[in-house]
């Protein structure tokens, strides 16, 4: 259901997946279902506040029912430059609509690997990594950056095509235990296969970096 | 002999010389449309 509702909604949803097992558990994956007080899989929260539990038959009414309600919050997410082969800069620029209200927010950014450890479908947007959360103070009509620097490992090294970054601007807030209520204002991914420079000649048409091989 | 070209991923050395002066790439969310994010916890089967 969540890789369905993805692909029919690429423009509308990031999926975020948290594995509580296996090679592709994260302390920070255990560290955000505590955030929530989530304590069974499968389990879908939409935006920090709607809780589509593990009823999996329920999980496109309910992104249905979120999808429409309006937001203040705009997101623009810039990839690069790069300091090392591996280590990338990423930039969240974070506004509030002139007309919407000023408010406190708290930017992730993190890494999300939508070929790890199984190619699509089974697994959307597996979690990666996280980098420090940054808390911001905004009025109408003002906006700042967030700036934050990556590693990439050899997993996402391998297979570029399927690495994305997301960022999202929530509530600055702590949930009361068991509960869900830390809104998400707004979301932006960013593919990383854009990056400049990540793949060689495509759009000069100097192939000089490319292999030969003779049939 | 023909010669076929196949790609290959770029060396250590030309991701660095090409990513100094590469201009930034930006995927934006316009005005007021809501992208939803939805945190998934799951585990293997």
């Amino acid at each position: 259901m969540v890789d369905a509702i993805f692909t029919n909604n690429p423009d509308n949803f990031i999926p975020v997946e948290y594995w509580r097992g296996g090679a592709p558990a994260r302390p920070w994956c255990n560290s955000r279902a505590s955030y929530y007080g989530s304590n069974y899989t499968p389990h879908m929260i939409y935006d920090g506040i709607l809780d589509a539990e593990y009823f999996s038959s329920q999980y496109l009414a309910k992104f249905n029912l979120r999808k429409p309600v309006p937001t203040d919050v705009t997101l623009d997410l810039t990839g690069g430059p790069a300091y090392s082969p591996v280590n990338w800069e990423f930039t969240v620029s974070v506004c509030i609509e002139s007309d919407g209200t000023g408010r406190d927010l708290r930017i992730y950014v993190i890494e999300v690997n939508d070929a790890y450890p199984t190619y699509p479908a089974y697994a959307r947007n597996t979690f990666r990594q996280a980098a420090a959360t940054e808390d911001v103070t905004l009025a109408a009509g003002e906006c700042t950056d967030v700036v934050r620097k990556l590693d990439f490992d050899s997993i996402a090294l391998s297979y570029p095509e399927g690495v994305k970054i997301v960022a999202w601007a929530q509530d600055p807030v702590s949930p009361p235990p068991g509960s869900v209520a830390a809104e998400v204002h707004q979301a932006v991914s960013f593919d990383v296969e854009n990056l400049p420079g990540l793949y060689a000649g495509f759009e000069t048409g100097d192939l000089s970096e490319w292999s030969t091989a003779y049939p | 002999m023909s010669k076929t070209r196949f790609p290959r991923r770029p060396s250590l050395v030309s991701l660095v010389a090409l990513t100094a002066s590469a201009a930034l790439m930006a995927q934006s969310v316009i005005g007021a449309d809501r992208v939803v994010l939805g945190e998934y916890f799951t585990q293997p089967n």
